[in-house]
């Protein structure tokens, strides 16, 4: 019950923020979609400045100043509640509302046969999680050298999102990890049905996209895992959607939300800092004509990955797990490293586990043609390019880990991330344009 | 290419529709299972021990088990898991209190007598001891 009170304090938040961002002008389920996904970043947000701050756990503080932002907000806006009364239930809204039930069910259950999530839940996201809010004022003991396998580096948004909800529970507790991983997949598939729906108008196919990968049996295990690639996977999702929606309605405001999410993306996790960087960077380049826009996305982008600023200059500590390979006399880059970085993609694309999605994708994009490479949705392409190759390029410098296991166990999950957007790419490039693709 | 696009769509639903069986079948069949014990419930054992370890900073954890082995390293970090705050030092012994988790129950025992420690509770092959010189 308590949780539930979480999501509403959290959702609120959001929701107010992206009210005064946009006014009413959001359809209102999209609208709680993403106040519910902004809600959680800003949970874990308060909760890190709180810790920083005070230099230990306080319960009561993090959820105090989600509530001071709710207060500040409100009163900023006017008539909250019109965007309720104007709502009116369609065939198409229901439609989706059934689907998002119908996939609670088995990421439901297979959550439940997994209380303690995958082996980087307990080893590393959720011990984090579980040391910040018992210790108190050692909690950056948990960064200490001998947490190396918990990935000391990583930054901390995700561990930080359950403890706030278990300091407003003033308890810990296994199922909050749980129902927020639950959360996420569903804000996902929720994101992408309704964010299709307002951007094509096309109920079954957006369904269909959304139904493919939160019901595939891979993903629902990646899902309920516990891991933060599914939250990277829903800011990315999140910050494209909001960029496409500013567009469709032409509400330059949205564009400081999409900035907003990429900053959080940033303190997700390294990789989510590498594809924060370069999806904000390429949509200030995307901008540029803009110059009054322009600042203010650098403030909202810069604000929300504040956090990682912090975090990477003045408390990470150096990543244990690399190894130069361009400079290491004993584990150097190597040729043969590369031929198997070059190839292992495409054996993890065809592999059975993706049940043909990947094969899919090749052919939406085959289909969509040229659509997909031009102006929005170009720098979706761009963003999604770049960042693979940088993963790549660090496979082959980071000669910490034997190739073929470090591949096997990563890349699949990185690839699992990008997997809600892409499908959003490759959907808006297959529709007809109901949507302004060109500015 | 319109007729293309109609069979992409007609293969979108078919797939969406054969993952959605998949899912569902996947977490029936996991919610009928009540024999094995995944891999993910091996920190279970510990619970408990964390009432004992109520304001200790760190204690030792010995094992004798092939750490390279994934079984004996994912034990470790469920343990480490289930007692944080407290820090678990892997194979270190200095502490007032050890937790031996080896191959055998009698191998952790021949441990804790070589080193002189006293066994105070054992529970599934995991055996808690008591350094009295420990710090």
């Amino acid at each position: 019950m308590i949780y539930f009170l979480g999501i509403l304090i959290n959702g609120f938040a959001g929701f107010l923020l992206i009210r005064w961002l946009t006014g009413a002008r959001l359809h209102l389920i999209l609208h709680i979609l993403l106040a519910l996904a902004l809600g959680l970043g800003m949970a874990g947000t308060s909760t890190f400045y709180m810790h920083i701050l005070l230099n230990q756990s306080n319960h009561w503080l993090p959820i105090g100043l989600v509530v001071l932002i709710i207060i500040i907000l409100y009163r900023q806006s006017k008539d909250v509640l019109r965007s309720f009364t104007a709502f009116r239930m369609t065939k198409a809204i229901a439609l989706s509302l059934l689907a998002l039930a119908i996939l609670a069910i088995p990421l439901s259950m297979t959550a439940h046969y997994f209380p303690l999530g995958g082996w980087d839940a307990w080893s590393c996201w959720n011990l984090k999680a579980k040391f910040i809010f018992l210790s108190s004022d050692n909690w950056k003991d948990i960064l200490a050298p001998s947490f190396w396998r918990s990935n000391t580096n990583y930054p901390l948004l995700w561990p930080l999102i359950n403890v706030w909800f278990w300091d407003l529970g003033g308890r810990f507790d296994q199922a909050i990890p749980m129902l927020n991983s639950i959360l996420i997949a569903l804000l996902t598939a929720g994101i992408l049905i309704f964010g299709l729906l307002e951007l094509t108008g096309l109920v079954w196919p957006s369904i269909a996209l959304a139904v493919i990968i939160t019901a595939l049996p891979f993903g629902v295990t990646l899902y309920i895992s516990q891991y933060s690639d599914s939250l990277v996977g829903l800011f990315l999702l999140s910050a494209f959607m909001s960029l496409l929606l500013a567009e469709k309605y032409k509400l330059p405001k949205l564009k400081i939300l999409s900035m907003i999410f990429l900053g959080l993306m940033t303190f997700t996790k390294n990789e989510g800092l590498m594809l924060g960087g370069i999806s904000a960077l390429l949509i200030l380049w995307h901008e540029r004509s803009h110059k009054k826009e322009l600042k203010n996305l650098i403030i909202s982008f810069s604000l929300a990955a504040l956090p990682t600023i912090i975090f990477t200059l003045f408390i990470a500590p150096k990543n244990e797990a690399f190894i130069n390979g361009l400079t290491s006399a004993d584990k150097h880059s190597t040729w043969e490293r590369l031929s198997v970085i070059l190839a292992y993609p495409w054996y993890e694309m065809i592999s059975g586990k993706w049940n043909g999605l990947w094969i899919l994708i090749l052919g939406g994009i085959l289909l969509a043609g040229k659509k997909l490479w031009q102006s929005s949705l170009g720098i979706i392409a761009l963003s999604i390019i770049l960042y693979l190759g940088v993963v790549l390029a660090y496979y082959e410098v980071n000669t910490f880990f034997e190739i073929q296991w470090w591949l096997s166990t990563t890349l699949s999950r990185i690839l699992f991330a990008l997997v809600p957007t892409l499908v959003l790419w490759i959907g808006l490039g297959l529709t007809p344009a109901n949507h302004p693709t060109k500015r | 290419m319109q007729k293309l696009k109609q069979f992409f769509l007609i293969c979108l639903l078919l797939v969406a529709a054969f993952n959605l069986i998949e899912a569902y079948s996947q977490g029936i069949k996991q919610l009928q299972d009540h024999t094995s014990v995944p891999l993910h419930s091996l920190g279970f054992q510990f619970m408990g021990l964390e009432q004992i370890f109520k304001d200790v900073h760190t204690v030792g954890y010995f094992t004798d088990k092939d750490l390279n082995n994934p079984l004996a390293i994912a034990q470790f970090e469920q343990a480490q898991y289930m007692l944080v705050p407290t820090v678990l030092d892997l194979n270190h012994t200095q502490y007032h209190w050890v937790i031996f988790d080896c191959t055998t129950p009698q191998v952790a025992m021949n441990e804790i007598h070589k080193l002189g420690f006293i066994p105070l509770k054992a529970n599934h092959g995991i055996v808690l001891a008591l350094n009295p010189n420990g710090v």
